[in-house]
């Protein structure tokens, strides 16, 4: 038996092994999610743009009264993007609460979703290009840009969806991103993979901005240092969060969502802009009341 | 759905890339390097801040350098600080756009770029920061 499976796999040829791969990534990348979900996602995220505008990057019009001290990033520089003013920001932000208010409810996904996509790219882009880039809009960014790929869905429809699956597979990727890709950035800086751990970043995040909470931690310089190396190693480890499932995918999800809770309380660093997108690894549409529940075909 | 796999891939490459050039330039595709910087446990940790007199004779009261302040965060003037510390008078910009934002406040006749600065020995903080003017503006109306 052994031997007869061995002689058929010696058989394939690397061509075929080869799609074969392909073909397995692609079912990754492309797994049927119910419509449902698509409808719950929208409505949370379309909801948190505005909540995001407002009251998270809610320096934009602001900036509008400093266009002097606008220095584009490479997207700015490639493109011709408006300079910043207060008129600019201001049509933005109501392009952006009523694009996002129809897109929220599922009516023109594609013809609302792409223009808050792009009125809140443009948004961001004013909000950072003034010598600080944050991370914590990796993830949301990406979901302004797919949700719009996915067409129509209701929170009635029933039947699934492989576009749904695609777009919640990029939001996936683009939250592990922001810790994988964080851990990277610790390599590539410092030179070697695990340096950062020994450092004194902690101190020097908890001198410059560290709540009373935080700061009595100083005495305890040991203590920050293992709480780097906790981080450092779950930011290696994240991808792994991706081929969870069940009750590791919620306990994974409780350990990082703890860490961003922690950040917040010790240095009003709260990435709720990445902690929402958590929910496009969930199955949320149980959480519908059975009225809303599509009938069963 | 062949696209969707390209576009896919062309985003990791994009993370990737913005990683390993080391720079956020590349938004939303720039490396993730918030606090990526490992900082010698022996080394200094400065603080960027800017002080201001006020019209009222007030005397070095802090600007409030954030979204609802001033419109400009601590860390956007210490990503600049070097034009700032070139050319001082970028501080005008702050303070007229504090009296734009904030008209019925006691508006700022005097700037001070400061930092402070505070040394570490084995991860502990020693002594008093060492406090240093890096710059200052007198206020144009």
């Amino acid at each position: 038996m052994t031997a007869s499976v061995e002689t058929s796999a010696n058989r394939q040829s690397p061509t075929r092994r080869w799609r074969r791969g392909l073909a397995h990534v692609a079912r990754w990348w492309l797994p049927e999610i119910p419509f449902a979900r698509v409808a719950i996602m929208r409505a949370v995220i379309y909801l948190f743009l505005i909540y995001d505008i407002f009251f998270f990057r809610n320096d934009v019009i602001p900036h509008g009264y400093s266009p002097e001290l606008y220095q584009p990033l490479w997207i700015g520089r490639a493109l011709p993007l408006p300079e910043p003013s207060v008129g600019l920001a201001q049509t933005l932000q109501i392009v952006i609460v009523v694009g996002a208010l129809i897109a929220a409810t599922g009516r023109l996904p594609r013809l609302a979703g792409w223009t808050v996509a792009l009125c809140y790219f443009e948004w961001l882009i004013l909000s950072m290009s003034f010598g600080k880039v944050d991370h914590d809009h990796l993830a949301l960014v990406i979901a302004a840009f797919v949700l719009p790929t996915i067409g129509r869905a209701r929170f009635s429809d029933s039947g699934a969806s492989r576009a749904g699956g695609w777009a919640f597979r990029c939001i996936q990727v683009a939250v592990i991103f922001t810790y994988f890709g964080a851990a990277l950035a610790k390599w590539v800086r410092n030179g070697s993979p695990f340096m950062w751990g020994n450092s004194a970043v902690l101190t020097w995040a908890f001198i410059r901005r560290g709540t009373d909470i935080a700061r009595w931690s100083l005495d305890y310089p040991w203590m920050l240092r293992i709480g780097q190396w906790v981080m450092l190693i779950a930011e290696y480890l994240s991808p792994v969060v991706l081929f969870l499932r069940g009750r590791w995918l919620y306990l994974a999800a409780a350990f990082f969502l703890g860490f961003h809770l922690v950040t917040y309380l010790t240095l009003g660093i709260h990435f709720l802009p990445t902690v929402i997108c958590w929910l496009a690894f969930f199955p949320t549409e149980k959480l519908l009341p059975k009225r809303l529940h599509a009938p069963a075909v | 759905m062949a696209w969707r796999l390209a576009v896919a891939a062309l985003g990791l490459v994009a993370l990737l890339h913005g990683t390993l050039r080391d720079s956020d330039d590349f938004f939303p595709f720039g490396s993730m390097a918030q606090y990526a910087t490992g900082h010698d446990l022996n080394g200094q940790t400065r603080s960027t801040y800017i002080l201001a007199d006020t019209e009222s004779g007030q005397e070095k009261v802090r600007v409030p350098l954030n979204a609802t302040g001033t419109g400009i965060g601590r860390a956007e003037v210490e990503g600049q600080l070097g034009r700032f510390i070139e050319d001082p008078s970028l501080m005008q910009v702050i303070a007229d756009a504090y009296r734009a934002i904030h008209p019925e406040r006691d508006q700022y006749t005097h700037m001070y770029l400061m930092r402070d600065i505070y040394q570490l020995e084995n991860g502990y903080v020693v002594g008093e920061p060492e406090r240093v003017k890096l710059g200052e503006w007198k206020v144009v109306r």
